[in-house]
């Protein structure tokens, strides 16, 4: 490790507690009764919470009716619209789990700039690519029907990332709870391309999307309490 | 760590015997108690235990376990500071009764020796200067390290220690003034 910063007028400050080492060191605490869970142990988990968090959304869509269109959909299309999603949630996931140069995770800046640029390209791609056909008429009943069905698709991989993750970051817990959250959620608006068929923008983003936001807000608020080390 | 992060309970010892001395000293810095410094790195170590395996393949100890000090520290100061509220908001009931104080340990007495001038500067400056001033000037970390410790950019560290440089020269500077202000005084008086 080297000191990269010039002290300059307090080069010279003395360790105010200089000498402390001499002093015996309080006695190691009990090992918790719990064995704690090892790297491998840890590793097993959130490949196992990954896997279930699959299989729930492969259940779900089991049972849901499918989008009335999934047959003639042009592949492209359904491609598409499944991909932002995806990108999104591989963005929040990335940024959430990197374990950084030294494993404390990644500096700051580039956290923040995985984490949000997550929401930027789920919205700026959803903006781009979606079609302008917009019913004002009934676009809050189809949203607020959407947005509870994806809470109940974003339940399971929710779960499962603080299960596996819990108590595990040791700095900047709360940006990395809030990425945690949004990229569930994200794959929770990527399976509900399989069931929705309203592609305008304006639906997407709030019917599909807004978990993402409140679960984002939610792990930022929560990340400390829950995630931090 | 590596070994104990990879489940051999063995070493655990090891890990103690050689993280603990740091963890202490980093926190007796930011406390400036080393009876409060004893229990917090106790409490430390209990996190290091349970996040052993989050602990990164190749990655550094020190400062992986300071950003778990830092934690233990950052908490005790909430419960510090919820313990207060609670106990501003109660003394009226309490009004009349002795309040017990139990700082008058050995090691509280040694530590209270111990911190001079400097302690004083140090606790003067706000917790974010104070941690980042000392992960860079005590415990030898990079900018770019004690950035990932304290979760915040390099920008921002390189401003914290620049203001808690800047406060540290003025306190000290003021504490030269008073040291030598009472003596000229007096000489004047004569």
């Amino acid at each position: 490790m080297k000191n990269d910063f010039d002290f300059g007028p307090v080069a010279d400050f003395p360790d105010p507690v200089a000498g402390v080492d001499a002093l015996p060191l309080p006695p190691m605490p009990a090992a918790p009764p719990v064995r704690p869970r090892t790297r491998s142990h840890l590793k097993t988990l959130r490949a196992s919470a990954l896997l279930g968090a699959l299989v729930y959304e492969g259940v779900w869509l089991v049972v849901f009716n499918k989008r009335d269109d999934l047959a003639v959909l042009p592949r492209t299309t359904l491609l598409a619209e499944v991909a932002i999603p995806v990108a999104a949630a591989w963005l929040a996931l990335a940024g959430a789990t990197a374990p950084g140069p030294r494993g404390i995770g990644p500096a700051k800046g580039r956290l923040a700039t995985w984490v949000l640029l997550s929401p930027a390209v789920f919205v700026g791609a959803t903006l781009f690519a979606g079609p302008d056909d917009v019913d004002i008429e009934s676009f809050w009943r189809h949203a607020v029907r959407c947005f509870l069905v994806t809470g109940l698709l974003g339940l399971g991989p929710l779960a499962l990332a603080l299960w596996a993750f819990r108590r595990s970051f040791v700095a900047a817990a709360p940006w990395r709870m809030a990425a945690l959250g949004m990229g569930c959620s994200a794959v929770a608006a990527a399976s509900m391309t399989f069931l929705c068929s309203v592609g305008s923008p304006a639906h997407v983003l709030v019917g599909h999307g807004g978990l993402m936001l409140v679960a984002g807000v939610a792990g930022a608020l929560l990340g400390r309490r829950l995630g931090e080390a | 760590m590596h070994r104990y992060a990879c489940g051999e309970d063995g070493a655990l010892d090891e890990v103690y015997r050689l993280g603990a001395p740091r963890v202490r000293a980093f926190l007796a810095r930011l406390c400036a108690d080393l009876a409060l410094a004893d229990d917090l790195t106790q409490e430390a170590f209990l996190r290091v235990y349970r996040a052993r395996g989050s602990f990164a393949a190749g990655a550094s100890a020190l400062p992986w376990m300071l950003a778990i000090a830092r934690n233990a520290f950052l908490d005790h100061i909430r419960r510090e500071r919820v313990r207060r509220d609670h106990q501003a908001t109660s003394a009226e009931e309490q009004r009349g009764q002795p309040v017990a104080l139990d700082n008058g340990s050995d090691r509280a007495v040694m530590a209270r020796q111990m911190l001079g001038v400097a302690q004083r500067a140090l606790m003067e400056l706000p917790v974010r200067q104070r941690e980042a001033f000392v992960l860079m000037r005590f415990e030898g970390l990079s900018i770019d390290e004690a950035a990932e410790v304290l979760g915040t950019t390099q920008a921002a560290v390189k401003i914290l220690v620049h203001r808690a440089c800047v406060a540290i020269r003025a306190a000290l500077d003021r504490e030269d003034t008073g040291r030598v202000g009472p003596r000229a005084a007096a000489g004047h008086v004569r």
